[in-house]
């Protein structure tokens, strides 16, 4: 079924994206569904959990979703992430095989004292990393340019592996020594992730891709963002970068405005360009407005929105993001403004295909 | 030092997230025979009713509401064994929990906590609770209120089974639902039938408030 890949025959993934990239324009806006669970739920899975620990199930939901949205950015199996993010650092955790989880889930941080800290140390990815190159390399062999998740350097990734959010929240004014040192460690294991993945992966045919919700203006302040997490984003980031990867994909999930206002968004190298995608908290016109000039903009539409409203509200919400969208000199994909909801109707998500279609056309 | 000027370094204190000092505040303040209920309200309350404002306005962040309710829960310490607690003046009675298969609780024990302050009776159920623990904890504690939160889009789905639920329990019209978390909205609480939604936490307490009023026939 997936040898002929006949949606594609006009521009397939990388060609649209790499076209993008390099200033020039597909046929019409690319639709780029940032698609994880929702591709468990089109293949009748009762829960996530199969997608999220087996790389064959998370590849062929991935494809089947990209074939049947032909969708131009395929995304990344997650299948082993937990492996990396939490189990190497010895923390518990939980795979999504009840039926409303989302996602997997942090049960057991490995720090929640200060006296934990004593014993914390780097660990070495290589051992924990064997699923999530399993999948990425299957997707590779198809081309369909998959993204690497980096959870290091943010609050986020350290807040839900070495230690807990609220614990963190609280140490950035009472310990602010530890969270400096918990998200050293972080960026340590983000270097080191940059090598194992360079030595297995290669630089080309995948992107890192990282995201941030717990560092955005929702929990935390401009300035604790500079202080805290981005001096270790910025050398995550700066080591892919040197390592000859030629961009990143990041995802400013949730309320980054008074961040970027302040200018720190800036400051996190994503290469020239890279994809840069805010929640829907930031509005487009602003993201085009900033980033339109360096940077390949993903699309942010209200992702529950995307779940609950009908069809012809997700193809109007769509079409009004794709008019600001498509100013973008560098370009710009339609997409949901966080994951796409697992639960999303089809057809609404089809409603955003159809927006990209019939909006969406460059000439 | 008066006794206003007292209240108003505790207030002080508890703003600025210095729980020792609150903590020896509150202590000076039982040693001069203030009455302890009296020191919470004038003067530990409003510290609360600063940071909710101020991280309504944008002032204050996560961390900030954090290191406050630390300094509170330090004078709530000293003060609340002192304090001889009238049922009747309970501002109203909280059933609140993240809804079944999310963990994101860090917005939940936020509300909890200023729900405390606030003066309110909250039975916390913790996060990933399933829905039929909601149903059945209303039966028996009989809340004016049941707050629900959710962050995720696959759990917010959680929210009109609920209702639906109490419905079928027969126990919808005795309690007012509200909910709470990133991907929910006014018009998705309309949508689903709950009685009221708050953006954050400082929303929630005015929320439950009104919504209290509401149940008992006040507003």
């Amino acid at each position: 079924m997936m040898s002929d890949y006949w949606w594609l025959k006009e521009t397939n993934p990388i060609d649209a994206i790499r076209l993008l990239l390099d200033g020039g324009r597909p046929e019409r806006v690319p639709f780029c569904p940032r698609i994880l669970g929702h591709a468990a739920k089109i293949m009748g899975y009762r829960t996530l959990g199969e997608f999220y620990e087996f790389p064959k199930v998370a590849v062929k939901g991935i494809e089947i979703a990209t074939e049947m949205y032909q969708s131009y950015l395929p995304t990344r199996s997650m299948a082993g992430t937990a492996e990396y993010w939490m189990k190497a650092w010895g923390a518990e955790y939980m795979l999504p095989y009840q039926p409303k989880m989302g996602s997997i889930t942090l049960v057991k941080p490995v720090v929640k004292t200060p006296e934990d800290m004593e014993k914390l140390q780097v660990p070495d990815p290589a051992p924990y990393l064997s699923a999530m190159i399993e999948g990425t390399e299957l997707l590779m062999a198809k081309k369909m340019l998959p993204w690497v998740f980096v959870p290091a350097g943010w609050l986020s990734a350290a807040g839900y592996s070495i230690t807990e959010p609220e614990t963190i929240m609280f140490w950035i004014h009472k310990q602010p020594d530890l969270v400096h040192k918990i998200l050293d460690m972080s960026a340590e294991f983000g270097i080191r992730l940059a090598e194992c993945f360079v030595k297995k992966l290669g630089t080309e045919g995948w992107i890192p891709w990282d995201a941030n919700p717990t560092d955005s203006n929702t929990l935390i302040s401009a300035d604790m963002f500079a202080k805290f997490p981005m001096p270790r984003a910025i050398r995550v980031h700066q080591k892919f970068l040197d390592m000859g990867c030629p961009m990143w994909a990041t995802h400013w999930c949730s309320d980054h405005n008074k961040t970027m206002a302040a200018g720190y968004v800036d400051k996190v190298p994503l290469g020239k360009p890279g994809i840069i995608h805010f929640g829907t908290e930031v509005p487009i016109e602003k993201i085009v407005e900033r980033y339109g000039k360096r940077h390949l903009i993903m699309g942010n539409v209200d992702p529950p929105s995307i779940m609950t409203k009908s069809f012809d509200e997700v193809v109007e919400l769509s079409k009004k993001n794709i008019e600001v969208g498509m100013r973008a000199e560098k370009g710009y994909t339609l997409s949901a403004g966080c994951e796409l909801p697992p639960p999303a109707p089809p057809a609404n998500v089809y409603a955003m295909v159809k927006a990209c279609r019939e909006f969406g056309k460059y000439s | 030092m008066s006794k206003v000027e007292l209240y108003e370094k505790l207030t002080q204190s508890i703003v600025a997230g210095d729980r020792e000092t609150t903590v020896k505040l509150a202590q000076d303040a039982l040693a001069r025979g203030y009455d302890a209920f009296e020191t919470l309200t004038q003067g530990c309350v409003p510290a609360m009713a600063t940071m909710s404002d101020r991280y309504d306005k944008g002032d204050a962040f996560v961390p900030d509401i954090l290191t406050s309710s630390d300094a509170m829960y330090g004078a709530i310490g000293v003060l609340k064994p002192h304090i001889k607690v009238d049922p009747t003046k309970v501002p109203g009675k909280i059933v609140i929990g993240v809804v079944e298969g999310d963990v994101h609780d860090i917005g939940k024990n936020i509300v909890k906590t200023l729900l405390d302050v606030a003066g309110f009776n909250v039975i916390d159920l913790g996060r990933n609770v399933p829905l039929r623990k909601f149903v059945d904890t209303v039966k028996e504690q009989k809340p004016d209120i049941l707050a629900m939160s959710a962050l995720m889009t696959t759990t917010m789905l959680g929210i009109p089974e609920e209702i639906q639920m109490l419905k079928e329990a027969g126990l919808r019209d005795n309690v007012k639902v509200m909910i709470g978390g990133a991907p929910l909205s006014a018009s998705y609480a309309e949508k689903v039938g709950a009685d009221g939604y708050a953006p954050n936490a400082p929303q929630a307490i005015k929320a439950a408030e009104n919504l209290v009023k509401a149940h008992r026939g006040l507003a």
